[in-house]
């Protein structure tokens, strides 16, 4: 699954001015791709990011998954689009507080009919991140980084192609910031896509492509 | 488990008070208001003029039994009352004990005190000593109501607690 | 590891528990309402079939009875309170001829004591079999047959002892039938034809009670029923009796029940208003509630949309948790009204002094179903607003107002 963007644009109105979040911009991810937009607040990368998400629609330009262009989904569509083939990791706290780290993780696999045994994969992803031991804890006994973990275990819950991460690593140390990296890495090695957005300088990874983001354009490699 | 004991204790505790003293003071028996009429004055009303149809001032009427007839007629609700007294104050103390023991196992023996005791509160006022037959007595209407639900309720409450305690020493946990 | 799938069901009462305050205020409103629909129901429904029952029952359109006991005949009627009063029979005849009467029968009344010699103290009511046109037909209903002498029918309220009798002045009479229940004086009282309650009133002196004003029954009467003639108006004949006839005083069936009527019109109104109003109320609380609390919790639902819930699992997990609230209310306050009411009919309708008679079980459960079903409604109802607005909410702009 390759997510092609070409010539996508993105207008904002507000009030009587208009202006562009995004534009014209072009990227290609690849399975076991580890991609990083870096800019400042308020350059667009974000909104770039839910673009790609399915989260909005772009003005103008197309975002093809497997060949399609999400622009013309519909509701149902993009939810499930965003359900299966992308995961998700937002920026700050996303847990849901009444349910456990392992509810919190299990929860996507129930908003579309699935098969399998979701809770021992829910196991096996939070061993993976590192966690396991906090499976029945609830958001607010965690801190940041142990947070942010969960969400990146459940953003791979359903397998999805391509894991959007936005600023994963803006309220966390030093330390913290090496040990997502590091677990970011290993996610794109195991062949999901990783694609992330940041302001964090320190947040590079040696062997991620690097794309720069500025006043809504994207430069870097294509 | 603090939470448990303090809703039970309580619980049982008004329960019981209300079993106890609600037959004599807010829903009351008919043996309560004791019959005050003379015979001359019943007698009197007999005379060819209505009589007052509640029994509860009716005492005697007619001039034959004269005197005899003067003293108060003990309805068996009123027995009632004196033996709900009695298991009201047990189901009352036993909820006290409830609150003041934090052995599970005590507790569980506790509640199966109280559903006993329940019971018999329950079968005091409809089979073993029973109120008055007229429906329009307020012992049948509105007493004998009352003490089935509030039996009931204890013995409902105390099986479940019972149930409860069971479980919750099962798991192993140490009983408060 | 098996664990429990995360329906909306489990998430909304995840929620719920939360919030535990919360959603135990918005649970009581419901239970609040829930009990004055049921509760309300029931006692309406009850008075009205009270009053219904009442109106058959009478019978007769007038009543003459002796002057100065108009009151007392009107509460053997509503309340079975016993009482005896007595005329001279030749006032049957009187009536009898007296223009617009169709038809007149005569009644004797006793009482028993509460005494050794009687199971209780009770109305006893004498009826000619012969001229009889109110007690025979819903005898006829009831006990099939012709009432025999020596035999008594007893209205509803009657406890008899266990071998099915009564004893009545140191003499056992076996009792043939037991009327239904008609929420009137009748349930209280003992019916017989003349030729048993001569034979009562012969125990009765024996017993040395001296009902000193009656002879015996046949030398005196306690009332006569009157049915009026078609086209003639009651009231005029009862007009016409009173001129015609000294020291008696009618009572206008009709006019009786109008009274009555019209007291409980007014109450069943009262509490059909209160109803109204308190679901109104309750719907409009949760709809606030429920806006302000949705309302704060944007960015969990932008949570949910970003892992790929639709718009109308959006609205789906609002509209559970509603109705899980309003269910829990709804159940408890149905329950506590069932308890409260349905035990204490004949207290409530002691207490009210109206005709109360508590409909059949099916009815009842028909009307505790359908105050059910109109708490149940009112969570979803109160929430429709709020979950459709925010499954309209853009995700992008609702997750950037937390930053």
């Amino acid at each position: 699954m390759v997510v092609r963007v070409s010539q996508l644009t993105k207008e904002f109105k507000r009030g009587n001015t208009s202006f562009f979040a995004v534009k014209n911009a072009g990227l290609s991810v690849y399975p076991g791709d580890f991609v990083s937009i870096i800019g400042r607040s308020g350059s667009g990368k974000t909104t770039l990011l839910n673009l790609i998400a399915g989260l909005l629609k772009p003005t103008s330009g197309s975002i093809e998954i497997g060949g399609k262009d999400i622009a013309s989904f519909n509701d149902a569509e993009a939810s499930r689009y965003r359900n299966a083939i992308i995961g998700y990791v937002p920026q700050g706290q996303s847990l849901l507080a009444n349910l456990t780290v392992l509810d919190n993780v299990r929860l996507p696999f129930y908003f579309f009919r699935r098969e399998g045994d979701v809770t021992k994969k829910a196991m096996t992803l939070l061993e993976q991140v590192g966690i396991p031991h906090l499976a029945h804890m609830y958001p607010r006994q965690l801190s940041g980084g142990e947070m942010r973990r969960v969400a990146i275990a459940r953003a791979l819950i359903n397998d999805p192609a391509v894991l959007l991460a936005d600023e994963p690593t803006s309220d966390l140390d030093v330390q913290t910031t090496a040990e997502m990296m590091k677990l970011f890495r290993e996610i794109s090695m195991n062949g999901t896509a990783v694609l992330m957005v940041t302001h964090d300088l320190e947040a590079i990874h040696e062997e991620a492509r690097i794309f720069r983001m500025e006043a809504g354009v994207l430069t870097g490699q294509a | 488990m603090v939470k448990n004991r303090l809703i039970t204790g309580i619980l049982f505790l008004l329960l019981g008070v209300f079993i106890a003293f609600g037959p004599i003071t807010v829903f009351p028996v008919c043996g309560v208001h004791t019959m005050k009429e003379t015979a001359t004055e019943s007698a009197g009303k007999m005379d060819g003029h209505n009589s007052e149809g509640s029994i509860q001032t009716a005492g005697s009427t007619g001039d034959h039994t004269a005197s005899a007839a003067a003293a108060s007629k003990v309805m068996k609700c009123h027995w009632t009352a004196r033996a709900e007294l009695g298991v009201g104050l047990v189901i009352a103390l036993l909820g006290l004990l409830l609150l003041i023991f934090r052995s599970v196992q005590v507790r569980i023996g506790l509640s199966i005190a109280l559903g006993l005791n329940g019971i018999l509160a329950l079968l005091i006022p409809t089979v073993l000593i029973g109120v008055c037959g007229n429906v329009k007595m307020t012992c049948r209407s509105l007493t004998l109501p009352v003490l089935v639900i509030l039996a009931s309720v204890v013995t409902v409450a105390a099986a479940a607690n019972a149930f409860y305690l069971y479980h919750f020493n099962r798991k192993g946990q140490v009983g408060t | 590891m098996k664990q429990t799938p995360l329906t909306n069901g489990r998430l909304s009462f995840y929620s719920l528990k939360r919030r535990p305050f919360r959603a135990a205020c918005l649970i009581l409103i419901v239970t609040i309402l829930a009990f004055t629909l049921s509760g309300g129901s029931v006692l309406t429904a009850s008075l009205e079939n009270g009053m219904n029952s009442m109106s058959q029952r009478l019978g007769a359109d007038l009543m003459v009875v002796p002057e100065g006991y108009k009151a007392d005949m009107e509460e053997v009627l509503l309340k079975g309170d016993p009482c005896h009063f007595y005329f001279s029979p030749t006032i049957t005849q009187q009536v009898a001829q007296i223009e617009g009467v169709a038809q007149v029968t005569a009644q004797f009344f006793l009482t028993s004591l509460s005494e050794s010699c009687c199971s209780a103290q009770v109305q006893l009511i004498g009826f000619d079999p012969e001229t009889d046109f109110v007690i025979q037909p819903w005898i006829a209903r009831t006990y099939g047959s012709v009432v025999e002498n020596g035999v008594l029918i007893a209205g509803s309220d009657i406890v008899l002892e266990s071998d099915h009798t009564l004893r009545l002045f140191n003499c056992s009479y076996p009792v043939a039938a037991q009327f239904e229940k008609t929420a009137t004086g009748l349930d209280s009282s003992v019916f017989m034809n003349m030729d048993t309650m001569k034979s009562l009133f012969v125990s009765a002196r024996k017993a040395g009670i001296n009902f000193l004003a009656a002879d015996e029954p046949g030398g005196s009467v306690s009332s006569i029923l009157v049915k009026v003639k078609k086209g003639h108006d009651p009231e005029t004949v009862a007009g016409l009796i009173k001129s015609r006839i000294p020291h008696i005083d009618v009572i206008v069936s009709k006019s009786m029940i109008t009274g009555i009527a019209d007291n409980l019109g007014s109450l069943v109104g009262y509490i059909r208003v209160l109803s109204i109003l308190l679901w109104v109320i309750a719907v409009l609380v949760l709809t606030a509630v429920f806006s302000f609390t949705i309302n704060e919790r944007k960015k969990e639902f932008a949570v949910l949309r970003i892992l790929g819930a639709t718009r109308k699992r959006l609205v789906r997990l609002v509209l559970t948790e509603s109705l899980l609230l309003s269910v829990m209310g709804g159940i408890a306050g149905t329950a506590a009204a069932a308890v409260l009411v349905l035990p204490f009919s004949a207290y409530i309708g002691e207490r009210l002094q109206l005709p109360y008679l508590q409909p059949d079980a099916g009815v009842v459960l028909g009307i505790l179903a359908l105050s059910l079903l109109l708490s149940f409604v009112v969570g979803p109802l109160a929430s429709i607003y709020a979950a459709v607005r925010i499954s309209r909410a853009e995700t992008y702009l609702t997750m950037r107002e937390g930053e």
